[in-house]
């Protein structure tokens, strides 16, 4: 049984041999097996995923002013409402001559880890990787996980018991890098998504939805999360910069990235057709 | 130069490896999808076909050999031009009885090889076993596939080149829908036959032979010297052994079989663990005599036998990359330090971790099973463990040494099929075939 999508395509190219090959002995079309399917490489299937991804790249960069601008607004109405400073600080990024744009982030100070922070990290710590050994087998990924979380907490003790002030990275600095690295990423999503889904058999609406999507989530994500980061950081102190860093940074927005990129891939196209669901269909 | 050059520079250095491996996955997921498909065997369906012996290795299969003896059993391929030999190395449940009631039963299309003593181990029994046949061409499975009738013509037909001298068919696990990582093994298998597997055939690079569905060339098996008993991934082995030989390994997209992955992490963290080892161990044979570029080779096979031999090796790389980056971020390295600097970090953060999703997503889109991408995000969760299983394996001794410690032997995957299997071949839908 074929899917409308390609049941329309070949009734418009029906006069096409290869096409015709394909007609059951009622008119049906005999599906390609799974093996086989491929798409064409057509010169409109490649300008649409190029002029898509540099239409999509150049408008979010064109866009970033104002999504800083809007962080900025976000940001000055929730670090008060946490207790933090009213003043937002602004780092500048200059895109050669043609484009300025400000990057917000909270003013929050990551103190040194003094003796109450090392209790209450360094007790997390021990709990979580305690908690690791009580989950079961059948969630093993969950318990790596702690582990890991646990291991690259664990360094960063190590690294405060025997260092001395100051941190390389200051909070405010790490925050502000933070959300600078993720407008690059907010760029960069339709350049993934041009060889990664605009080449499919997705329509127009759908390739620029989920472009829509990824960008609009990402930029509502970035400042709530380097938001928790500063928070984090000044109420845990130092001690926990370094796995909000590395393992609660850049892998979220990639993780939210594939989560949505997932779901579109699922989504219905107009030449792959899905297979029922008998293994019979593949013989 | 600081200690902090140092680090930076090794950092880099994997870096470019995990690049290397990034531009590889988006150029077969590429080829998949738009290049020139290459299935040259096929379509051919009326040939003078060759006498072949299918070999079925054994160590304590009752839940699943019946089915898998059915199964061979219901083949289209011509009854005279076939038989089945069940190995049984000493298995210790009802195995042997199976394999012998199903010798009582079909005289002469089941001749059961029947292991006592000598080396334990697959490859051993396979030696032990294919030097007593005098067939022309040797297919062998692992007792829990479940061949289509249609799968030995498949498989046998591209032994019509002269060239060929083996053959691969792709693996489709039939238990998907039991646990969160039967589903996530299944994304995993699609990505690795229906977009590396058949973009290697595509490139004329160096698809490889699995073992559990496919075939060897009885001529060219005896020109590389046999199956290794030694070796811990006899098909690994095998595949590099025949490719320095001068044979042509296909690899047969449309020729399914289906298997039974596994349902539990512990039982898979085995698995991959033992597929590590035997991969390094090709990796210390093969690797450097691939990279003095023989004469018959092409770069591109080359660099490509390369690259699959170190697949598992990428793990620990990865795991270092960690650790490095660790180093040199409390040494005050500037990560955010310009826009360039941040630009690369932000690309590959972005386009190296979405690369392996990318090929993945393709093949389940391509094999049109929609809504199983949409678990994309949680292959994640399999990577990890991926991750430190296989680095625990690559960095244990057994990896490297010629033999393992106290010698080769049955490394099992286990069974999960109740009773002994289906009656009549295949799965049914309800039994949780593709999707």
């Amino acid at each position: 049984m074929a899917s409308s999508g390609i049941g329309s395509l070949l009734d418009r190219l029906t006069d096409r041999p290869a096409q015709a090959a394909r007609r059951g002995a009622r008119g049906a079309i005999i599906p390609k097996h799974r093996a086989m399917i491929q798409l064409a490489w057509t010169p409109r299937r490649a300008a649409r995923a190029v002029v898509l991804a540099l239409a999509g790249f150049l408008a979010v960069v064109a866009g970033l002013p104002v999504i800083g601008r809007l962080w900025g607004r976000l940001l000055g109405w929730l670090v008060p409402a946490i207790g933090g400073p009213a003043e937002l600080g602004w780092h500048t990024v200059d895109v050669g001559t043609v484009l300025r744009i400000g990057v917000p982030y909270p003013l929050f100070q990551g103190p040194w880890p003094e003796p109450r922070h090392w209790v209450v990290v360094g007790g997390a710590t021990v709990l979580t990787l305690l908690v690791s050994f009580l989950v079961p087998a059948r969630f093993l990924p969950a318990r790596y996980f702690l582990r890991f979380v646990a291991a690259v907490q664990a360094v960063s003790l190590g690294y405060f018991a025997f260092a001395s002030p100051p941190f390389p990275y200051p909070l405010p600095g790490y925050i502000a890098g933070l959300l600078t690295a993720g407008m690059a990423v907010l760029a960069l999503v339709p350049v993934a998504l041009g060889f990664g889904f605009y080449i499919f058999d997705h329509s127009l609406p759908r390739q620029l939805a989920l472009t829509a999507m990824i960008v609009g989530h990402l930029a509502v994500l970035l400042p709530l999360q380097g938001l928790l980061h500063a928070y984090l950081t000044a109420r845990l102190s130092l001690l926990v910069q370094p796995p909000l860093f590395f393992i609660f940074g850049l892998l979220v927005e990639v993780v939210v990235f594939v989560g949505l990129y997932g779901w579109a891939m699922s989504w219905e196209g107009q030449e792959i057709p899905e297979v029922g669901a008998s293994p019979e269909t593949y013989r | 130069m600081t200690p902090r050059d140092v680090v930076a520079l090794a950092l880099w250095v994997v870096v470019a490896i995990l690049v290397i491996y990034t531009i590889r996955h988006y150029i077969f997921t590429l080829n998949r999808v738009f290049g020139r498909h290459r299935q040259p065997y096929v379509d051919i369906g009326v040939a003078d076909w060759p006498v072949v012996a299918v070999f079925v290795p054994c160590h304590n299969e009752e839940r699943v050999i019946a089915g898998m003896l059915e199964a061979l059993l219901a083949s289209d391929y011509p009854a005279h031009r076939y038989h089945i030999v069940p190995i049984d190395d000493r298995s210790t449940d009802r195995t042997r009885a199976i394999i012998e009631d199903f010798a009582t039963r079909y005289p002469g299309r089941v001749r059961p090889h029947l292991r006592d003593e000598g080396k334990p181990g697959k490859a051993a029994a396979l030696l032990d076993a294919t030097s007593r046949s005098d067939a022309e061409i040797f297919l062998v499975f692992d007792a829990d596939y479940l061949p289509g009738p249609n799968l030995l013509r498949q498989l046998v037909a591209p032994f019509l080149d002269p060239e060929v001298g083996a053959t691969m068919g792709r693996v489709v696990p039939h238990n998907l829908n039991r646990t969160l990582l039967t589903r996530l093994l299944d994304l995993e298998r699609s990505g690795g036959y229906q977009v590396d597997q058949q973009a290697r055939m595509n490139l004329d690079l160096i698809p490889q032979y699995g073992g559990t569905v496919g075939g060897v060339r009885r001529t060219a098996l005896l020109d590389v010297g046999n199956w290794d008993d030694d070796s811990l991934a006899e098909d690994t082995d095998m595949t590099y052994r025949l490719i320095l030989r001068g044979w042509r390994v296909v690899y047969q997209n449309r020729s399914e079989c289906y298997e039974e992955v596994p349902e539990t992490w512990p039982t898979r963290i085995r698995q991959i663990q033992r597929w590590a080892r035997g991969h390094n161990q090709c990796f210390r044979r093969y690797g450097f005599r691939l990279l003095r570029f023989p004469s018959h080779l092409r770069v591109g096979q080359v660099l490509d036998g390369v690259l699959l031999l170190g697949v598992f090796a990428v793990a620990p790389v990865l795991l270092l990359g960690w650790a490095l980056a660790t180093a040199l971020y409390f040494m005050g390295y500037p990560v955010h330090q310009g826009i360039i600097v941040l630009f690369a970090v932000a690309s590959y953060a972005t386009l190296g971790n979405f690369a392996a999703f990318f090929e993945v997503a393709t093949a389940a889109r391509l094999d049109g099973s929609r809504n199983r991408i949409r678990l994309l995000p949680f292959l994640a969760l399999g990577f990890l463990v991926n991750l430190l299983a296989i680095s625990r394996a690559t960095l244990s001794r057994r990896s490297w040494l010629k033999v393992g410690p106290g010698g080769p032997r049955w490394e099992k995957t286990e069974r999960y099929r109740p009773g002994n299997g289906p009656r009549n071949g295949p799965p049914s839908a309800d039994a949780g075939g593709p999707r």
